[in-house]
C-alpha cells in the first residue's frame, strides 16, 4: 500500500528533526503549530508547551546543543485522516559528557493541510529525570519513605 | 462490521480492574503475548516488561488490588486492522484512599487473531509519582 502523504510528512520530520535539520523539522510544520510535551518542566525547562515556529525553533535548538548525536528507530506508527500516533526509540549522546540518553516517546500529531498542527509528546518522564540528572530518584524516594 | 479487538479488550480489561473479573480478559489476551508499560517498577510493580498470558493476568491482578478505575475519556484513537494506539486519559482512585489520581495512558497495541500479542504503553510517570506521593518530587540539590 502506497504511504500517504500525512505519514510521508511525519516521516520526513523525524528523519529532519533527528538528524539535526531543524529548518527542514520546521518546514513540515504549520506557522501556528501547538506542541506539548508531557513532562517535569522544572527538570526540562525547554519541554512544555510551546506554540508557534519561533518557540518551537528555540525549544529543539537548546535541545540540539544539549544532546550532540540522536538517531532513533520507529517500531510502531498508525494513522487514522488527519491523526498519526508514532512510538519512537531515541538515542541522545550528551554533548557534556558522552553518556547516551534512551528514551521511548509517543508521538501524537494532528495534521492540517498536509502539514503538521499539533503534537502531543509522552515519555516515561521519571525515567528520563533519572537520566537526564543522573541521579537514581526512585531510591532516594524509597529512602526518605522508609526514614 | 465486526467490532475492533481494542473495544472487546478494553471492555474485558475495564471488567477485570473494577470488579476482579478476569475470565473474560483471558480470552483477549494471546499465549505469548509481549507487553510493557514503561515506568518505575520498583515504586508501581504493575509496571515494567512481561512475557506471556499469565503474567500479563498476574499485572491485571495487581492492578486490581491497587486501584479503581472511574472515568476514561479517550482523546485519540487509531485503528488498524489489527493495530490500535490511543491515547485515554484515566480517573483513578487508589484502593486503600479516596485520593484521585488523574494520568493519560499512550499505547500501542497489536492482535493477533483478536487477541492482544503486543502491548507499549507509555504514561507522564514523573507526574503519577508526584501524585501518588500527594508532594512534588523534592530536587533541591539534586536538578
Amino acid at each position: 500500500m502506497a504511504m500517504t502523504a500525512n505519514r510521508r510528512c511525519v516521516e520526513q520530520f523525524l528523519s529532519a528533526f533527528y538528524s539535526g535539520d531543524i529548518e527542514g523539522a520546521l518546514a513540515c510544520c504549520e506557522d501556528e503549530i501547538d506542541f506539548l510535551a508531557y513532562a517535569p518542566i522544572d527538570i526540562l525547562p525547554h519541554l512544555g508547551h510551546r506554540r508557534g515556529k519561533a518557540s518551537i525553533r528555540e525549544m529543539w535548538e537548546t535541545i540540539h546543543r544539549r544532546y550532540a548525536h540522536m538517531r532513533y528507530d520507529l517500531p510502531f506508527i498508525a494513522e487514522d485522516g488527519d491523526n498519526i500516533a508514532a512510538m519512537i526509540r531515541v538515542y541522545f549522546r550528551k554533548s557534556d559528557s558522552d553518556r547516551i540518553v534512551q528514551i521511548d516517546l509517543a508521538d501524537f500529531y494532528r495534521l492540517r493541510n498536509g502539514r503538521i498542527a499539533q503534537i502531543r509528546q509522552f515519555m516515561d518522564s521519571f525515567d528520563v529525570a533519572q537520566q537526564v540528572l543522573e541521579r537514581d530518584i526512585a531510591s532516594m524516594l524509597l529512602q526518605n519513605r522508609s526514614k | 462490521m465486526t467490532e475492533h479487538s481494542l473495544w472487546r479488550f478494553s471492555r474485558a480489561l475495564h471488567r477485570a480492574i473494577n470488579e476482579r473479573q478476569f475470565d473474560e480478559l483471558k480470552d483477549h489476551i494471546d499465549d505469548n503475548i509481549d507487553w510493557a508499560i514503561y515506568g518505575p517498577i520498583d515504586m508501581f510493580p504493575f509496571l515494567g516488561a512481561r512475557r506471556g498470558k499469565e503474567a500479563v493476568l498476574e499485572v491485571c491482578r495487581t492492578l486490581s488490588d491497587n486501584i479503581k478505575i472511574h472515568r476514561s475519556d479517550r482523546e485519540s484513537i487509531m485503528l488498524g486492522d489489527e493495530t490500535a494506539s490511543s491515547l485515554i486519559k484515566y480517573t483513578l482512585t487508589g484502593r486503600d484512599s479516596s485520593k484521585p489520581i488523574s494520568v493519560r495512558f499512550a499505547h500501542f497495541a497489536q492482535f493477533k487473531d483478536g487477541r492482544l500479542a503486543s502491548l507499549r504503553g507509555l504514561i507522564d510517570t514523573f507526574d503519577l509519582v508526584e501524585q501518588a506521593l500527594g508532594r512534588p518530587i523534592e530536587l533541591r540539590g539534586i536538578a
